[in-house]
């Protein structure tokens, strides 16, 4: 520490600053905590390396481009659309998306209602059409706020809706996830499900933003 | 009404951060262990959550996947599958082989 810094930090000695947890400041402790808990479940024959590589490479598969396959889909295709509403784990499934263990609810933006989703439990996300939820999704900003002050939370994001407009905050769990059909924008009918697709964001399938044409 | 440290909805809280980075590598591979021992019906997402919720209050405003190591290895002590010190020794081996 210099004389100039030691100055402005108002200190005079060297001492660490009070952290959460004493060790678990040190870089790299959780990626060693993790890489210890999995060689471990590995060499006890809990797991073996070929099921965590195949579950890694499944997870990398994942993409918010697969959800907007789906919206797409559903903007360009009334049955599968209609499907898609009625029973969300179903008709992904018949795209080859498989929910796991959890439901998939898709909730649909119109005139009146516009959605958003939030797990203000823990951070419940539909991984297997998005892949990993953004760092925000999972804040305790996003978590404590969605649900009391959605339109506030939204204009953090860009997105002001009408006054007139409901704004409906559907708040998932471990078996219920939750998936946002957005409204087509206007002055894109007519496109193909390709160039839909690369319209469709992730933001615009949690439902904190409005995909433009 | 006494408010659970998992539950926050309504809580007090600042503007949501948009910025945001690629999940780190170690976090995909303790997700997919995870998967892994669901795949096995060995640990289930709720018992997870339970485990998550549990933690003491300095773990649990850790980062997303920090917690989930450390509610990791407190489940699967409890369910006899390996031991907090296991974890410890074999960390500090880690790092050995890291440093030679």
């Amino acid at each position: 520490m210099t004389t100039d810094e030691r100055g402005t930090h108002d200190h005079g000695h060297d001492h660490d600053h009070p952290g959460t947890t004493p060790d678990a400041n040190e870089t790299g402790y959780y990626e060693l905590m993790a890489e210890a808990m999995k060689e471990l479940l590995i060499e006890k024959g809990v797991v073996s390396a070929d099921d965590v590589r195949r579950n890694l490479e499944f997870l990398d598969s994942r993409d918010p481009a697969e959800g907007a396959r789906i919206i797409a889909r559903a903007w360009t295709d009334e049955d599968f659309k209609k499907r898609l509403l009625e029973d969300g784990t179903k008709a992904v499934g018949e795209m080859g998306f498989p929910m796991g263990d959890a439901v998939l609810i898709v909730v649909e933006n119109t005139d009146d209602v516009h959605n958003m989703i939030v797990c203000t439990l823990c951070s419940c996300y539909p991984r297997t059409v998005l892949g990993l939820p953004p760092d925000w999704y999972k804040s305790k900003s996003y978590r404590a706020r969605a649900v009391v002050e959605p339109r506030s939370v939204l204009k953090e994001f860009g997105t002001e809706l009408p006054d007139d407009k409901t704004v409906r905050v559907h708040d998932s769990n471990a078996d219920m996830r939750y998936l946002v059909l957005p409204e087509q924008p206007e002055g894109t009918e007519g496109w193909s499900a390709e160039q839909l697709t690369a319209i469709v964001t992730r933001d615009a399938m949690v439902g904190v933003t409005l995909p433009q044409a | 009404m006494n408010q659970r440290q998992h539950d926050m909805g309504g809580m007090k809280a600042g503007p949501v951060e948009s910025d945001e980075h690629a999940a780190e590598p170690w976090a995909k591979m303790i997700t997919s262990v995870a998967a892994a021992l669901r795949d096995h019906d060995i640990m289930r997402i709720d018992e997870l959550r339970r485990a998550l919720e549990d933690l003491p209050e300095d773990i649990y405003k850790q980062d997303y996947f920090e917690r989930w190591s450390e509610a990791m290895v407190n489940l699967l002590e409890e369910k006899g599958l390996l031991t907090r010190s296991e974890v410890m020794g074999k960390m500090d081996a880690l790092k050995t082989q890291l440093e030679v």
